[in-house]
């Protein structure tokens, strides 16, 4: 199983060269840190590509970091998943105030990023109707 | 000139006192879009869960689960998403009693979408039957919230004998019941009329709304956690996954069905497996338990004390899991904060989410008549998607 991460995190290092990607941790799952411009690019790459196909995008999850002051840092982390490979792969960014939506990829997007602009604050551009999820306006 | 009408649909009841309120566009009778204001329950479970210790948030989660009636789902997937990250192995006689557990959810969520649809074509002798099964059904479940709820790596007890005649009784109606459903339900000719070719969903389609479960099965896709990534004990199990072709209504229901059989199947090997003396306990489960531990030691007082009034330091800072619930994968999120005790962030998804989501463009086309029966086919429970 690692050693098929291996080889996995290393194709994807090699083909997306012009991002600037680092891996964090690769127990049970890969997980790559990448800058939030690339996050769009890096996500419509791993859909259409035939080696690795991740055709699901499972949840987006916003993690809020406890220090706080200038350097707080907020963290979005998008799951993706292959049902051909059997693996899943985490795609950490920091976001500062916002990022591009992946609804034109990813169907499942638009849900997600409407909770976690909900929960959280962080704008996701390009998003064609960013309401509210859960609590309403009317409420 | 025609123009479009605005048709409010609810807040209306989906089966287990949830709520949703949807509004459609319907334009020469023909739905044009919908819009679906889902979190009139929502209860803030995930923040609750942040501030309780891991047998706190198991026991809420039971609740939770007898709540939006998939009993024992989310807890199951809770606590193996914990014991992964001690990486120690869970004692096979938990995992024969888990799977057992779960694959009778497994038959109850199913029931009760049956029940859902029945009530909906007003088939009474099918609902008088279904509903019967359902009550037998939930009195075992009473029975497990007692003595055999989940804890992490163990049971308290083993299944005594009088339980296990009574779950062998109940396998007995629900093979019954389930010819009866197939001859007097999917073979019905009303029944047939208005589902076959409804609520259509392509397996590409599945895919980009990230849908699993029986909708995901019943368009084509080949793909349960069980069979394709066995977690516990069901690479022991022989079961099959009834897989559909195009993905309409009617198709659901007839891989529900199927399921039911499987899952009854399943409960059969695992009652075997758990006639002979296999362990139940270990080290790590036994210190939930008073009665297995000697208190002689101050040390082990002490130790006792911690994990029940401060929780179990967690080895890992981000851990995730996956099982297959009833309706769709479940998948939880957890991330530790710097202490090991406390909670950062605490995510859970069921499949009814990502169905609701995806009903938004299933719905399109169809006449207003059809968005019942559309809905009860994706099985979707509003407490699941609030949180």
């Amino acid at each position: 199983m690692t050693i098929f991460l291996e080889e996995l995190s290393e194709y994807i290092k090699k083909r997306l060269s012009d991002y600037k990607i680092e891996l964090i941790s690769m127990n049970d799952v890969l997980c790559l840190q990448v800058s939030s411009r690339d996050v769009y690019n890096i996500l419509s790459f791993l859909q259409h590509d035939t080696h690795s196909r991740f055709e699901r995008l499972e949840n987006i999850i916003f993690m809020r970091n406890q220090q706080e002051g200038e350097n707080e840092k907020n963290t979005v982390l998008y799951v993706l998943s292959s049902l051909e490979k059997k693996v899943s792969l985490h795609i950490k960014t920091d976001v500062q105030r916002e990022v591009r939506s992946v609804t034109d990829i990813y169907k499942s997007a638009g849900w997600l990023e409407r909770a976690v602009w909900e929960e959280s604050g962080v704008l996701f551009l390009d998003h064609r109707d960013m309401r509210h999820l859960f609590r309403n306006y009317q409420y | 000139m025609k123009t479009t009408t605005l048709f409010e649909y609810g807040p209306i009841c989906s089966g287990s006192g949830d709520l949703v309120r949807i509004v459609f566009e319907i334009k020469d009778s023909k739905i044009v879009t919908s819009n679906v204001f889902p979190g009139y329950n929502t209860q803030g479970l995930e923040d609750k869960l942040k501030y309780k210790t891991v047998l706190q948030s198991a026991k809420l989660l039971e609740q939770f689960d007898f709540d939006c009636s998939a009993p024992f789902s989310t807890t199951y997937c809770f606590l193996s998403v914990i014991e992964k990250s001690f990486e120690e192995p869970l004692p096979i006689g938990t995992q024969f009693m888990r799977a057992l557990i779960n694959e009778f959810s497994r038959i109850y969520v199913h029931l009760l979408c049956f029940e859902r649809i029945a009530t909906l074509f007003q088939f009474s002798p099918v609902l008088s039957t279904v509903t019967h099964l359902i009550k037998e059904v939930n009195r075992l479940f009473y029975l497990f919230e007692q003595d055999y709820s989940l804890y992490p790596f163990s049971f308290r007890r083993r299944f005594a004998n009088d339980i296990k005649d009574n779950m062998k009784s109940v396998l007995n109606q629900v093979t019954k019941v389930c010819d009866y459903l197939e001859k007097n339900l999917l073979n019905n000719t009303i029944f047939k009329i208005r589902t076959v070719n409804l609520g259509l969903i392509t397996k590409a389609e599945c895919l980009a709304y990230s849908i699993s479960g029986v909708t995901y099965r019943a368009s084509g896709g080949e793909w349960d956690l069980r069979q394709s990534k066995p977690y516990d004990s069901y690479h022991h199990l022989d079961f099959k996954v009834p897989v559909g072709t195009h993905g309409d209504a009617y198709e659901r229901y007839c891989v529900r069905l199927e399921e039911i059989r499987q899952s009854s199947h399943i409960i059969m090997q695992c009652l075997d497996a758990l006639s002979s003396d296999i362990p139940i306990q270990n080290e790590m489960g036994n210190m939930f338990f008073k009665e297995n531990l000697d208190f002689k030691s101050s040390a082990s007082l002490m130790t006792y004390v911690q994990t029940v009034s401060r929780g179990m330091s967690l080895p890992q800072k981000m851990m995730q899991g996956r099982i297959e619930g009833g309706r769709g994968e479940t998948s939880i999120y957890v991330s530790i904060g710097e202490d090991a005790y406390s909670v950062n962030s605490f995510k859970i998804k069921t499949g009814s989410y990502y169905n609701l989501q995806a009903f938004e463009s299933i719905v399109r086309g169809h006449v207003y008549s059809d968005i019942a029966i559309i809905l009860a086919s994706l099985d979707i429970n509003m407490k699941e998607v609030d949180r």
